[in-house]
């Protein structure tokens, strides 16, 4: 279990990480989402003790720089191609592996699982930036960690390797072990995640189950918009619609067809002004939900 | 540490310029002692002993010190450098989260490499002028006579100092180009052009100080004789004894690897 406590990290004016709690179970994979600039790689860097900001971060009740075997316990992939040019990837990966005696031939083990066993010998400045991200996959793999802490690994990657990824993480943590995976790519994380901390300019926006998420974001909706509105709403909800009243009195069902909807309210004489159905994508939740938070922190707006 | 040590030594091994480096300190020592060896000899120029002395010897065994310490400057400023060039530094920090033993690990290594290079500089400048100057020193020439033993250590010692200067450039500005043009800056522009000004008539009574730049105290750990020459105008002057010297270099370095590893503490990776 790891737990982020109050996490803040300050550039100038800019507080680019705020006050953000949060916790990662084992066994499962927690996408961590947010626009770029959001804060998520701040995050991480603060998180592994990189960076140094406020609050704290515990593995199973240490902080990161207390942990007896760090290379063992979490992996991390915190940039792509962060390799000197013409050091051989299994150079690269053996001088990880001495800084905790985990012997040389790990490094060959990881570079077969993943795919650059053929290059292992090759100074890696020719990498692709999907190479890079193998390579530094590798790296996180080392130590057979019981945590694997990644900063957008699927950057890059060929649609295979995407596949790849999302299946190998989903079962490493099936093992019981934890994944923290962070993304922009929202359909590729709601594929892989089974659990979200989503993060907008430093802030929390949500920390929930993909699940939950998806459901409450992507379900489409009808919205009807009425002078007589509050005749309207218990008539639908009588036909067993679920409606809600949106903060400017339209009214926005689910569980009922558009047609049924107007057909109701024909049959009942009530005019209509709008009778449309709206689509709200993962996408579209998240930067609704990201744009809210922008215009919360600039505290200049009103939060819509 | 000992992770420390050995991320330390796999880092410095398997990167390329540690082996051209280290080559072209032990190239040039062994070029250098052939060009003082196989000069023209006395009877063709016609200076009496051109090499015969022991002077001459021990010029000939400290012949590296020429460019090694640069050369040595640059593999200490890759240290720290090439992590910050290629992003390295974090992975190495989420190995290695603790940053005393990152910090003391590089600078042990970097200097035990250095004195490893530089020793060999000197050794294998004594076996060409054994092998090859052998017949053209004066009978009572030897590695062990007057300072010699003392310039042999001394100029192993200043070249470590340099690796651990160049080493403490790149860790403070974390960019190679910055730390490479101090390191070849610094004592072939800056001191040289210092003493120039020093030497001015109107700068007369702080003429002295001249002596106590570091690069140049630094070199008196080498110098043959340490009797300043009085012909000599007193920016010029280098008449510090070998300890003083190298105490002014050594604080140096110490002070820039002091102010180094404090911000190295604090700083983000």
């Amino acid at each position: 279990m790891i737990e982020a406590t109050a996490l803040s990290k300050r550039y100038g004016d800019t507080l680019a990480v705020d006050d953000l709690t949060f916790s990662i179970r084992p066994g499962q994979v927690t996408g961590f989402l947010g626009p770029n600039g959001a804060g998520k790689s701040t995050t991480m860097r603060l998180m592994l003790g990189l960076d140094s900001g406020g609050g704290r971060t515990t593995f199973d009740g240490r902080a990161y720089r207390d942990l007896p075997h760090p290379t063992r316990t979490v992996g991390a992939l915190l940039e792509a191609k962060a390799f000197h040019p013409t050091r051989s990837a299994r150079s690269h990966l053996r001088m990880l592996a001495a800084a905790e005696g985990i012997p040389a031939r790990r490094a060959d083990e990881v570079l077969a699982l993943v795919g650059l066993d053929q290059v292992a010998k090759k100074a890696p400045k020719g990498f692709s930036l999907g190479m890079g991200q193998r390579l530094g996959l590798a790296a996180a793999l080392l130590g057979d960690p019981e945590v694997l802490f990644l900063d957008e690994p699927a950057n890059g990657l060929d649609p295979q390797g995407i596949i790849w990824l999302r299946s190998f993480l989903k079962t490493y943590a099936a093992g019981g072990r934890t994944v923290f995976v962070s993304s922009h790519l929202l359909a590729e994380m709601a594929q892989m995640a089974d659990h979200l901390v989503v993060v907008g300019r430093g802030r929390l926006i949500t920390d929930t189950s993909t699940k939950h998420f998806i459901e409450h974001a992507s379900r489409t909706s009808i919205v009807v918009r009425s002078p007589e509105a509050q005749r309207l709403g218990p008539l639908l909800a009588q036909e067993g619609a679920d409606v809600s009243v949106e903060e400017d009195g339209a009214l926005a069902l689910t569980g009922i067809e558009q047609a049924r909807g107007g057909d109701l309210a024909f049959g009942a004489g009530i005019p209509l002004h709008e009778l449309t159905t709206r689509v709200a994508t993962l996408e579209e939740a998240f930067l609704e939900a990201t744009a809210g938070a922008q215009e919360y922190e600039a505290g200049t707006g009103v939060p819509s | 540490m000992k992770g420390a040590l050995a991320y330390e030594w796999v880092r410095l091994t398997t990167v390329r310029s540690t082996w051209v480096l280290s080559a072209a300190a032990l190239g040039v020592a062994v070029l250098a002692a052939l060009a003082f060896t196989l000069a023209p000899s006395s009877a063709s120029t016609g200076v009496p002993n051109a090499l015969g002395d022991q002077r001459a010897y021990a010029t000939v065994l400290t012949a590296g010190a020429q460019l090694t310490p640069l050369l040595m400057g640059l593999l200490g400023a890759f240290a720290f450098g090439h992590e910050y060039r290629y992003g390295t530094i974090r992975p190495a920090l989420t190995a290695l989260p603790r940053r005393a033993p990152v910090a003391a690990a590089k600078v042990l290594t970097v200097a035990l490499w250095a004195a490893v290079v530089a020793a060999l500089t000197v050794a294998l400048a004594a076996v060409v002028a054994l092998l090859l100057g052998g017949g053209r020193f004066d009978p009572g020439v030897s590695l062990t006579a007057g300072p010699t033993p003392r310039m042999a250590l001394g100029v192993v010692l200043y070249i470590v100092l340099s690796a651990l200067v160049g080493l403490a450039f790149g860790w403070l500005f974390r960019n190679i180009p910055a730390a490479v043009s101090l390191l070849l800056v610094i004592p072939t522009i800056v001191e040289p052009l210092l003493k120039i000004v020093l030497s001015l008539d109107a700068l007369e009574p702080v003429a002295g100080i001249g002596r106590f730049l570091p690069f140049t105290a630094g070199a008196q750990l080498y110098a043959y004789s340490t009797e300043g020459d009085p012909g000599v105008p007193e920016a010029f002057r280098s008449d510090l004894s070998p300890l003083s010297g190298g105490l002014i270099f050594g604080l140096l370095t110490l002070v820039l690897l002091a102010v180094a590893y404090l911000l190295f503490q604090r700083r983000d990776a």
